[in-house]
């Protein structure tokens, strides 16, 4: 599977009164042609900051500080902006995080697909763009298209309004869709049909996925590969089976004992967690050591790069040997 | 009536929907009007002086007196006078002017043209460079730009009309000899009073229009739209500036009703003929009957105007209908 | 209580923009309150050999058309503008905090017939009203303040009945009500003093609005008439010698300006100051200025 998407050493930063915060730390990632990766994390792990790097949107106030984004053989850090506004929507999808507030309240969704694919696909014709528009509106799930079309955003329910949107960013035939958070906004059973839709889209359309979640259960229903964020770092990293069956980094472990009821550790001497101020970023040690029970000397002392084990990749002094 | 027709009524789309609440408001109108009525007719009547005195001049005959007290039905009881009062007000019958002896809805009808055109034209104005000042400093906020537009709106909407009328027709008129000082007549003799009174909704648009447009910038789906990669320009256009439409109608209609009804100072430095002047005029005659026709003519238009614009909100604005 | 009025004092410090805006006005009302002692001439006395001479050591401002001198008419002019303008406003601001805190506390039928009658004043523009006001009850200073007190009352009533009903909600005004106190006793110790980061910047503002429309009123010869001075009839009187005397135009028009210019800067300063969001912010600033510590203490004050 060729790559679509390869992410080499990103460090993103954000400029505050009291310094450079760093929000994403020497990250490396690489998305396959029709391949979901999930990028999981609490907040403050700098995922989202992540995905909208790939996009760059981020606010003002940010630096890249050093990396490489190769999409389709472009590094989308050295083009202009011209061109990336090009790329967006039509290369690269999103499917955003707040159905109801993404979409303009005051624009009928005709309204809103139409000068989307106008703007993407050259689409100037009424007729021709709502052909294209219920093509897609269809593959997304939605029974009566026509419908839908001449309403307003707030007549329609969350979900309906989230197939929408998966709609409009499949309707231009993307390579990569980023998803940051495309279901948890939404009702527990409406999530599990948007879960099933873009597994589905995945497999039918073969468009690759970048769904950023914290939610370890949503990632375990679609995605392919997981990455796992804490602090800016990318944690641990591995096929999605692997894991969910047998986590390795503590934190992802900690973070499949509070998704996943029962869930046993593997059995992992640990010890009770001393509350500890908080560790700044210029902090010696691992950055997870504060929260962590299996913590020991070294892990606050220095940081630990990303080991290999097998065909895993782990954060934690643990797994070197 | 087909389930479709229904869900069409509900969602508020169909026509007679609209219909309906043009006649609801309508209908509410009335009371403010009655009351405002009401308020002029307690007013005139509290004012020391008998007007009938003054009109009749030197021939203080009580013949004459009392025939004019007839005339002018100032003879009845009053409830009897508030009755006729509101009657002939529905019918927009205000009365003969004490001055002219013609009836008051003629002369302010004669009038009333002139203060639309001085309004339209200032309104015109108002809007071109309001909202483009106030796009562009949305665009540059905290710039040098934008702090510029922040003053120099604060400062122009200070400054009081009679001055900035004078000024202009100093430098305009007097010095420079480009364009007439007063009157109507050309299009010439519009541009300095529509100038002028163009300078207080002017910086209000200009302020609303730059508010509006920064909070729409931090709304979700502008950065939603730029996300998906609708050109920047597009987005301001329709992501931003569209969605701060109704607040800054709101303010174009409520300078739009303010200006048809007040305009009395501009038209007083520039003579303009319009209604507004008429009201000076009557004013400094004692004409009271046409001061009250003019008052409540004003009152009904400006409410007739903020009724146009909660329509046009509406039709902005799916979500407030219905 | 006298240390947070001081501290609210020494918050106007921070502000340089208001400062200097209430200089410029403190410095026009003693220059026209000591106008008597300032002004070498009479404003009122007329000198036809004199007339219509531009600014001169002798007539700073030049004389007007009567030959009357122009630097005192506008000294003495701004008793009138400025007394008369903040007359009407208190007038203005006792009727809204009676009326507005009435209607909002209460609630009711009391509130909705009250705004009614806002409504239909509302439904005539300000200048308007004052006319027609001023047109039937005179234009003597005093029912000229009622009436343009009379005519900026309705705006005055809605912002106050605004943050009255903002206030009124609050848990603590039910729990004192719980404890027995009467309503006049909360809505004087409680409610208003809770409302006045609300007031008192409307009723700055509102103030310049009360200016131009008295100087309107002057102008349109339906205030103040000459030979009183007064800036609104000085800038009409202007107006026929504008072609070759401009200078009758300047002075006049420029204090009426200015004096709006500094109100709105001071009421709108006075409202980012007084708003309770941004008071925290000063608050911390004002204890680091003293030379207090700084952090800490922010959280702990009510």
């Amino acid at each position: 599977m060729g790559g679509i998407l390869e992410i080499r050493s990103l460090s993103v930063g954000y400029l505050t009164s009291s310094g450079v915060l760093i929000a994403v730390n020497d990250a490396d990632l690489a998305i396959g042609g029709g391949e979901a990766i999930c990028i999981v994390g609490e907040s403050g792990s700098g995922k989202t900051t992540l995905a909208n790097t790939v996009l760059r949107i981020l606010p003002p106030n940010s630096i890249i500080i050093s990396g490489e984004i190769i999409f389709e053989d472009v590094d989308l850090l050295k083009i202009e902006e011209s061109y990336m506004s090009r790329i967006r929507g039509s290369r690269i999808g999103i499917i955003p995080q707040n159905p109801s507030t993404s979409l303009n309240p005051i624009m009928k969704i005709e309204d809103q697909v139409c000068e989307f694919l106008k703007h993407k696909k050259g689409v100037k014709d009424k007729e021709r763009c709502r052909d294209l528009a219920l093509g897609a509106m269809k593959k997304a799930g939605i029974a009566d298209p026509e419908r839908v079309l001449k309403l307003y955003p707030h007549q329609l329910s969350g979900g309906m309004k989230q197939r929408v949107l998966i709609a409009m960013a499949i309707s231009t035939s993307p390579s990569l869709l980023i998803a940051d958070e495309p279901t948890s906004m939404l009702d527990a059973t409406i999530q599990a049909q948007i879960l099933d839709l873009l597994r589905d889209i995945k497999h039918r359309e073969k468009i690759s996925m970048m769904l950023i979640t914290h939610d370890l259960g949503v990632a375990s229903q679609i995605c392919d590969y997981i990455y796992i964020m804490y602090r800016g770092e990318i944690v641990e990293k591995g096929p999605a089976m692997r894991v969910l069956e047998k986590p390795l980094h503590p934190y992802t472990i900690s973070l499949m004992e509070n998704a996943f009821l029962g869930f046993k550790s593997t059995g992992l001497k640990g010890r009770m967690i001393q509350e500890r101020h908080g560790l700044s970023d210029r902090a010696p040690g691992c950055l997870y050591s504060s929260r962590c029970p299996y913590a020991f000397e070294k892990c606050f002392r220095e940081r630990p790069g990303l080991f290999s084990r097998g065909g895993d990749h782990i954060r934690c002094f643990l797994y070197s040997l | 009536m087909s389930r479709s027709t229904w869900q069409r009524h509900i969602s508020g789309d169909s026509l007679t929907g609209l219909w309906v609440y043009v006649i609801k408001r309508l209908i509410l109108a009335v009371p403010t009007i009655i009351g405002a009525a009401t308020l002029i007719f307690f007013l005139v009547r509290v004012l020391p002086g008998d007007p009938v005195h003054l009109l009749a001049g030197e021939q203080t005959s009580p013949e004459v007196i009392a025939r004019l007290r007839a005339e002018f039905g100032l003879d009845k009881p009053i409830y009897e006078q508030y009755l006729l009062y509101l009657r002939s007000v529905f019918m927009l019958d205000f009365g003969i002017s004490y001055r002219t002896y013609t009836p008051v809805i003629v002369e302010i009808m004669s009038r009333f043209p002139n203060t639309l055109i001085l309004t339209a034209s200032s309104m015109a104005i108002a809007i071109a460079i309001g909202l483009s000042l106030g796009v562009l400093a949305s665009l540059r906020v905290g710039g040098i730009v934008d702090r510029a537009i922040l003053v120099f709106t604060s400062i122009y909407v200070s400054m009081p009309v009679f001055w900035l009328g004078l000024i202009l027709i100093y430098i305009f008129s007097i010095n420079l000899r480009i364009l007439p000082a007063g009157g109507i007549g050309s299009p010439a003799h519009l541009v300095l009073p529509s100038l002028a009174l163009s300078h207080t909704p002017l910086s209000y648009i200009a302020r609303i229009t730059r508010s509006s447009m920064i909070e729409a910038f931090s709304q979700d789906h502008f950065r939603f739209a730029i996300a998906r990669g609708i050109p920047r320009r597009n987005a301001i256009l329709n992501h931003a500036l569209r969605n701060s439409m109704i607040n800054i109608v709101t303010v174009i209609g409520y300078f739009t009703g303010v200006l048809l009804g007040g305009a009395v100072v501009t038209e007083t430095v520039f003579a303009w003929p319009g209604v507004g002047r008429l009201l000076i005029e009557s004013i400094a005659a004692r004409d009271y009957i046409m001061v009250q026709g003019i008052v409540i003519f004003i009152t009904i238009v400006f409410v007739l105007v903020n009724l146009v614009v909660d329509i046009i909100y509406r039709l902005i604005d799916p979500r407030v209908r219905l | 209580m006298k240390s947070p009025i001081l501290a609210r004092l020494l918050i106007l410090t921070r502000k340089r923009s208001i400062l200097v805006a209430l200089s410029i006005i403190i410095a026009i009302a003693l220059m026209s309150g000591a106008a008597d002692i300032i002004s070498k001439h009479d404003p009122y006395r007329i000198d036809l050999a004199n007339k219509l001479t531009p600014p001169s050591a002798e007539h700073p401002m030049g004389t007007d058309q009567l030959g009357r001198d122009l630097f005192s008419r506008t000294l003495y002019g701004g008793r009138y503008t400025l007394l008369l303008s903040a007359s009407a406003i208190a007038l203005a601001l006792l009727i809204g905090v009676i009326v507005g805190t009435l209607s909002g506390y209460y609630g009711g039928w009391v509130d909705m017939g009250i705004q009614r009658v806002v409504d239909i004043l509302m439904a005539f523009p300000t200048i308007i009203l004052a006319i027609t006001l001023a047109a039937f009850i005179g234009s003597r200073p005093e029912t000229l303040v009622v009436a343009v007190g009379i005519a900026e009352s309705p705006f005055m009533i809605r912002v106050i009945r605004a943050a009255v009903l903002g206030v009124r909600s609050l848990p603590y005004i039910e729990a004192v009500k719980l404890m027995g106190y009467g309503d006049l006793y909360i809505i004087t110790r409680h409610v208003v003093p809770n409302i006045l980061y609300v007031i008192i910047p409307q009723a700055t503002l509102q103030i310049g609005s009360a200016i131009l429309v008295i100087a309107a009123l002057g102008f349109l010869g339906i205030g103040i008439r000459p030979p009183t001075p007064e800036w609104g009839s000085m800038l009409n009187e202007a107006r026929t010698y504008l072609m070759d005397y401009p200078h009758l135009l300047l002075f006049p028009g420029l204090m009426i300006f200015i004096s709006i210019v500094c109100f709105n800067i001071i009421g709108e300063g006075l409202r980012e100051i007084m708003d309770p969001r941004t008071r925290m912010m000063f608050r911390a600033g004002v204890r680091g200025s003293l030379g207090l510590q700084r952090g800490g203490s922010i959280g702990r004050h009510p």
